[in-house]
């Protein structure tokens, strides 16, 4: 069947008056749809070069000893790649992309509450990249600090960290503007009849996300500010010469930093609450249950962050009351998951892709988030901190947890974004050699850094290689898996069979309107007195078709 | 409920924006005579002017910022993120007071 | 923005026929007073973990940071505090006089905030230029000021940030009070379109309170 109608590639709204030029029309769009796809296009080709730089490293660490990089550009490399994943890539990551083209649709709206200050957060972050880029070639060395800027090094330290903070700083302005627009847009612009419990899981994921978003960005934003005006003006905040504190300082960062790893999988939760009752074909269970751990936490996340710090010099007693409240933050997660499993439960499961990286996410999330709880003991801990026992613990969290979830959403929603479908057992084929090649690349790091493997170390005793050539061997496994994945997306775009508006069956809003969208998104806004995935002997209770109808087209706003 | 209310305007009553600046004032005459008049040691120093603050600062967040007559979400924004920031205090507090010290647990 | 002449919200019906408005974003008084408390929020993260820095170290340097505060300027710092006092009541008379149809007096009260908030900007400077001369600023060689300690010199750092930090949200200010005089002259902010003053009004009040505490912490403490 044929797609009749007018897209949002085909027409859309703008800033600073109208623009014949169709590049112009993409950067001036104010278009929730559009900016999804540019922040989209930017981050990945960010995360490429961040793959490149990470393949590079454990090329370097194949053997012992030096071969193609020395100490201080391993210290550049690890830095950049830390930047561009977490700053560019994970941070923006589900909300910028998938949860800016989302959002609005799934409440039923025809934006989010500011699209102006959506086009400005895009180029907020495309400014701080600038930033970031430039401080890598202007007039001195790269930031050699790792991501994580630590004091006394960051303030005394010759490279451009003046520069590099400032991108950074850009970058979280970005993420504050996002989370602010997100928060008034769930608050506001719900279709009529639709309550806060009767919401998507994802907009539940979003929503908890931009409070984070809003709420612990400004502390790092300002310990940036702080690390600027000590290179530059000699304020000694965290200079112990001056009386400053550089574990103040740590404090500080992770204020941010670990509310911010919840902000980075609250929304890849919220995906897997919208796969899994579609490919199950029944309601999720425990809706409720799945909403409010979303705002646990995010409220107790908070209040965690010294588990970063047990061997920084933090007291003892504060050390044991931060791990206590870590244990206590793994337990609406872990609702989460039961309540997955339980949707699961005596269900016709449909294994399509997003379904199969979805399930395999769990397995991978498990890992992290267990291994978590080993670090999160402080007598462990001691013995693990700064090993390759917390390098595969995050990966495992935030590469096969958050961005496994973001590939999952990536092929649930691809044909509602593109109007086509991807090659469904090529999109198979690349998860399984993406998972084995994950396992292969971080599982034995557990087993390095247990044995005492020092991590953000350019070099190593001979016994620890074996565990990197395995390592160097599942990256090479692991790439060529994205670049089998991204590939078979690519070949959708251009020559995917038409997806039509529901390929799924799924049974929220975005569904009901055509794929892909028109610019208004809805042609009736529906009253919404269900809830979500309401789902009879495997068939959604509701169809609807919300579509513009093009033949009376009116005006549209300014 | 529309989203536009501007129709629902009915006069601004001037005379408690007055009335809250006649307090102010009050309040930051007694904080500059403070240390002078009554002077103490710097905790009871900190005490007294952190009171005083704070009374100000309701006062000006209740009535010129209007959160004593807005929804109940406004208020919970507000006194969330200060019981978000007061959390962060009493755990760098905890840190401070131990760290180092004869109050630390596991000397 | 838009032209849009008159506005008619879009209407939808649910199972029963009852109406229901749906909010346009782009007329959504509301949305707009929920996104800049929001806004307010993430500046009181900002000056929150300013004071919480003060405090760490107030507590660990007390004894110092109270010597310091005896070298602060109280004519000029206390004169300022009532300025800003002041402006804030002139900020809440204008948003009143505009919402009560006075739009010319609105204005007048913007213009004498404006003046107010240049004042203090002029003293603050001043200040500066006084504490950088008898050398109480960070990374000053003088005698006077190593005499003070690390608390002195963490005192004196923190001082300059955090009135550094809140002069440039008073500049702010008044560029932003520059503009809504611009908008009211063109009709854009009036008696019935007047969230961009409500939300100036309230900005202006939390640079009030930042000094609320600013003011005693450094100029009190002596």
């Amino acid at each position: 069947m044929s797609n009749t109608h007018t897209s949002f590639y085909q027409e859309t709204h703008t800033v600073f008056g109208h623009h014949n030029n169709k590049f112009l029309q993409w950067i001036f769009s104010i278009d929730h749809k559009r900016i999804a796809i540019m922040y989209g296009i930017v981050m990945f080709s960010f995360f490429a070069i961040a793959v490149l730089i990470a393949l590079s490293m454990r090329l370097e660490l194949f053997y012992p000893g030096q071969q193609i990089m020395g100490p201080q550009t391993y210290n550049e490399a690890f830095t950049l790649h830390g930047i561009i994943m977490i700053f560019i890539f994970i941070v923006p990551g589900i909300p910028a992309t998938l949860g800016n083209f989302l959002l609005p649709l799934q409440l039923g709206a025809r934006d989010v509450s500011f699209p102006r200050i959506n086009l400005l957060s895009f180029w907020v972050f495309v400014l701080g990249i600038i930033a970031v880029l430039a401080s890598l070639f202007w007039n001195g060395n790269a930031p050699d600090t790792g991501w994580t800027f630590y004091a006394p090094y960051s303030t005394k330290t010759g490279s451009n960290i003046v520069l590099a903070l400032t991108g950074a700083y850009l970058l979280g302005l970005a993420s504050i503007l996002t989370g602010l627009n997100f928060i008034a847009t769930t608050h506001r612009l719900r279709a009529p009849g639709m309550g806060f419990f009767k919401m998507p899981l994802f907009v539940w994921g979003l929503y908890a996300t931009s409070w984070i978003q809003v709420l612990a960005t400004p502390i790092v934003g300002i310990t940036l500010i702080l690390v600027i005006l000590e290179r530059v003006f000699g304020v000694g905040v965290f200079d112990p010469t001056k009386g400053g504190d550089p574990v103040l300082l740590e404090n500080l960062f992770w204020m941010y930093s670990h509310p911010a790893v919840y902000l980075m999988i609250l929304p890849a939760f919220g995906i897997a609450s919208e796969i899994i009752p579609t490919f199950c074909r029944k309601p999720v269970f425990g809706y409720h249950s799945i909403a409010i751990s979303s705002a646990l936490i995010a409220f107790i996340g908070y209040m965690v962050w010294g588990h970063h710090m047990f061997t920084s010099g933090e007291s003892n007693t504060v050390a044991l009351v931060f791990s206590v409240l870590t244990f206590l933050v793994a337990v609406p997660t872990s609702i989460k998951f039961f309540d997955w499993i339980a949707t699961m439960y005596k269900a016709s499961i449909v294994f399509d892709t997003p379904m199969l990286w979805t399930l395999g996410t769990f397995i991978t999330f498990i890992i992290g988030g267990m291994t978590g709880l080993i670090l999160g003991s402080v007598g462990v801990d001691v013995y693990f901190h700064d090993t390759y026992f917390v390098v595969a613990h995050f990966h495992y969290a935030i590469l096969g947890g958050v961005v496994f979830l973001m590939f999952a959403g990536m092929h649930y929603w691809f044909p509602k974004v593109t109007g086509k479908m991807y090659s469904e057992i090529h999109g198979k084929i690349a998860f399984y050699i993406i998972f084995v090649g994950f396992n292969v690349l971080w599982f034995p790091m557990f087993v390095a850094g247990a044995l005492g493997m020092p991590r953000r170390y350019f070099d190593y005793l001979p016994q620890f290689t074996i565990y990197h050539q395995i390592a160097t061997i599942g990256s090479w496994i692991f790439v060529f898996g994205l670049i089998y994945m991204f590939v078979n997306l690519y070949k959708g775009i251009k020559k995917g069979k038409p997806a039509g508006p529901n390929p799924w069956n799924a049974t929220t809003l975005e569904w009901q309107i055509p794929s892909p969208p028109q610019a208004e998104n809805f042609g009736t806004i529906p009253y919404v007195d269900f809830m979500p995935y309401e789902y009879i002997k495997g068939e959604p209770v509701h169809h609807m078709d919300l579509s513009v109808d093009e033949s009376r087209k009116g005006t549209h706003h300014g | 409920m529309t989203s536009n209310s501007n129709k629902n305007l009915h006069m601004i009553d001037t005379t408690i924006y007055f009335k809250v600046f006649g307090l102010l004032l009050i309040l930051t005459i007694v904080t500059i005579l403070q240390p002078i008049v009554f002077h103490t040691d710097l905790r009871n120093t900190y005490a007294i002017q952190m009171l005083i603050s704070f009374t100000k600062v309701a006062l000006v967040v209740s009535y010129y910022m209007h959160i004593k007559g807005s929804k109940p979400f406004y208020k919970l924004m507000v006194f969330g993120t200060t019981a978000l920031l007061f959390s962060m205090y009493v755990l760098i507090a905890i840190d401070t007071y131990a760290r180092h010290t004869n109050n630390d647990i596991f000397k | 923005m838009g032209k849009v002449t008159a506005y008619e919200p879009e209407i939808i019906f649910d199972k029963q026929g009852n109406p229901h408005e749906v909010v346009d974003w782009d007329h959504d008084y509301e949305g707009a007073k929920l996104g800049f408390w929001v806004f307010l929020l993430t500046e009181m993260m900002i000056f929150g973990s300013l004071f919480l820095i003060y405090a760490f170290y107030s507590y660990q340097h007390g004894a110092q940071f109270s010597a310091s505060s005896i070298h602060m300027n109280r004519l000029l710092g206390g004169t300022n505090t009532f300025i800003l006092l002041i402006s804030t009541l002139t900020m809440g008379l204008s948003l009143a006089k505009l919402r009560n149809g006075h739009v010319e007096v609105c204005k007048k009260y913007i213009w004498a905030t404006i003046v107010l908030a240049a004042i203090f900007l002029a003293i603050k400077a001043a200040e500066w230029m006084l504490e950088i001369e008898e050398g109480f600023y960070p990374g000053s060689p003088s005698a006077d000021l190593a005499a003070l300690g690390h608390g002195g010199k963490l005192f004196f750092g923190l001082y300059f940030t955090l009135t550094g930090l809140h002069g440039v949200h008073i500049i702010v200010g008044i560029g932003v009070m520059f503009w809504l005089l611009s908008l009211i002259n063109r009709g854009k902010v009036s008696p019935e379109n007047f969230v961009v003053l409500e939300n100036t009004a309230l900005y202006w009040d939390f640079v009030h309170i930042v000094w609320i505490f600013v003011f005693p912490i450094f100029y009190l403490i002596y």
